[in-house]
């Protein structure tokens, strides 16, 4: 091979080269103990494995994933369960007044919780609509504050979700 | 007079050691010292200027002076110290004329080739990293402000497990270079992961409504990209990890925020594993308990003027070692580590101290090789004084 055709050889490789973007792939074992660091909320919750945690925001606390748009959150707030539960059916078109003594209840850190279900056109706080949306919510007051677990999601698809959402609440406790 | 050597060898090693190398060293230090103290006030920031400047990966610096790289191209600090000590090492000790009227500058020559090494060390094996506490809390952690390590762990029942950590080193080849990517084989997981588009400063958004044009999308978060800060550890990092399974190949995005206080999680073969970015955590090999926090403020601000604070060190059972004061510039000493107060608030509900929590062997070099080399300086010169006064005395004599 004469010193041209090397050199010819050569430029190309070296260009590919640096295109290459990728960098050498390195093996991981490094481990640490637990510390306070871990323990990172005021709640211990068990999330569904069929749910994914994604980033919390001003007013979800603990925020959660199901399918591909489903959504269920925890949000620590204040007020009273009657007026929250009416400003969610009214996201859903329903103008009813909600008698709080007559939703169905359960247990769930250390008081008693009502469950809230719903379903219509739901119309979200960012602009967003869900046609055949379902709602199932759960409001408890503890410790002076409120706590809210709302799942939104396609109808269908919440309903598929309630053995998941009761287990969800009542994994809730305070750490 | 002593015959100059022909020889290649003899006559590089006498370059390597002269005062030629040891000058113009000095001068580009000078030079590195002022352009970087320039470039860190701007949008670089110290932390990145630094890096730029004098890190091992530092082999030649391209100078910016008010938003302008300069048509010049520099060695790196960190190269110019190497070749500065090794110029000290054969010129000032090696090569030095020997004899006890030559021991003290011998040995400030080797103070001061400790003071170099003793540079080399701290910035190889030094770590740091911030301890937070309000009073009445304990601390069984420190965290890094500015090296940020991606954690994964799986979470059984809400309780997370050990995590398996990618640290900050090998994080360093594809942070800040989003263009870039690197894979990370986990053999301890039944998943790989690749992190790639990893940014300085961000913020991560939510999609309303549709996608921004061009932005990489996972679950309806986007990486929104900004220009870093001057402070490295107020910036915002972020990035896309992507995890493949072994045994199907199926792929799972995620998006990592170092604004996050909490993971984000994936489910793979039924199990959860939870993931974050955030400033590496250091386990500390014993607690500290914050018991009383006193300061002032410098008046009409909000600045710290003095503090200090009463600790308990804790071993690992909880059980109190010992108690001591920390002030400003007397920091607690305990098991090779240093806890420096460099913080201090009252606006909360509780008075917080923070702590910069260090380790690094060659701690007290600086200090050692200062004195070393200020007593055989000191020797020195009474010698050359003894010597100057007699020699005085008797030319006076042989003139009377």
């Amino acid at each position: 091979m004469n010193l041209r055709m090397l050199a010819l050889g050569l430029v190309p490789m070296i260009a590919l080269t640096s295109c290459d973007e990728s960098i050498k792939p390195v093996e991981v074992t490094e481990t640490r103990r637990l510390t306070s660091y871990d323990d990172e909320s005021n709640l211990a919750v068990a999330m569904p494995k069929d749910w994914r945690r994604v980033p919390s925001s001003k007013f979800r606390d603990f925020n959660c994933k199901f399918n591909q748009d489903g959504e269920v959150y925890i949000s620590i707030g204040s007020g009273d369960i009657k007026s929250n539960a009416e400003r969610w059916l009214t996201q859903f078109g329903d103008k009813r007044t909600v008698v709080v003594s007559e939703l169905e209840k359960l247990d769930v850190m250390g008081s008693q919780a009502v469950i809230l279900e719903s379903e219509g056109t739901f119309a979200g706080m960012r602009g967003i609509n869900i046609e055949d949306a379902g709602l199932l919510g759960l409001l408890v007051e503890t410790r002076g504050n409120l706590i809210t677990v709302k799942m939104i999601g396609k109808k269908e698809e919440v309903q598929a979700q309630r053995a998941n959402f009761i287990a969800f609440c009542q994994s809730i406790q305070w750490k | 007079m002593r015959k100059k050597s022909t020889n290649p060898i003899v006559k590089a090693f006498a370059f390597m050691g002269g005062f030629h190398i040891a000058i113009v060293c000095m001068v580009l230090l000078l030079i590195l010292t002022w352009l970087s103290t320039l470039e860190q006030t701007g949008p670089g920031g110290l932390y990145w200027t630094l890096h730029k400047y004098f890190s091992f990966g530092a082999i030649t610096v391209r100078p910016t002076l008010y938003g302008n790289d300069l048509p010049i191209i520099l060695p790196g600090g960190y190269w110019v110290c190497a070749v500065f000590t090794l110029n000290l090492l054969v010129g000032g000790v090696m090569r030095i004329r020997k004899g006890w009227k030559h021991a003290p500058v011998l040995v400030s020559h080797f103070s001061m080739l400790m003071l170099m090494i003793g540079g080399a060390v701290t910035y190889h094996q030094s770590r740091e990293s911030y301890m937070l506490l309000e009073v009445g809390d304990t601390g069984d952690y420190a965290w890094s402000l500015t090296e940020l390590s991606i954690e994964i762990a799986e979470i059984k029942e809400g309780d997370k497990q050990e995590p398996l950590i990618l640290n900050s080193e090998v994080l360093s080849a594809v942070r800040g270079k989003p263009q870039l990517k690197r894979e990370f084989l986990l053999p301890s997981l039944p998943f790989d992961a690749t992190v790639s588009e990893y940014h300085i400063n961000t913020q991560v958004a939510q999609v309303r409504g549709s996608a921004v044009e061009g932005a990489h999308v996972v679950d309806g978060y986007y990486i929104n990209p900004i220009e870093p800060t001057g402070a490295e550890e107020s910036n915002f990092s972020a990035c896309i990890i992507s995890l493949k399974e072994r045994e199907s190949g199926e792929t799972h995005e995620l998006i990592l925020f170092e604004g996050l206080t909490h993971d984000v999680t994936v489910t793979i073969d039924d199990k959860i594993y939870g993931l974050r970015l955030h400033g590496e955590i250091w386990n500390t090999p014993f607690r500290v308990r914050l018991d009383a926090s006193r300061g002032e403020k410098h008046p009409g601000t909000g600045m710290a003027m003095i503090y200090e604070s009463d600790v308990t060190v804790l071993d690992e059972e909880g059980n109190d070692e010992m108690k001591r004061k920390i002030e400003m510039n007397k920091p607690l000493r305990y098991k090779d580590l240093t806890f420096y107060q460099t913080s201090w608030n009252d606006a909360g509900p509780k008075v917080e101290s923070g702590f910069t929590v260090k380790t690094n062997p060659s701690d007290q070099w600086p200090k050692y090789a200062i004195y070393t080399c200020g007593i055989a300086l000191f020797v020195h010169f009474i010698i050359k004084l003894f010597g100057f006064v007699s020699t005085s005395i008797a030319r006076s004599k042989n003139e009377q």
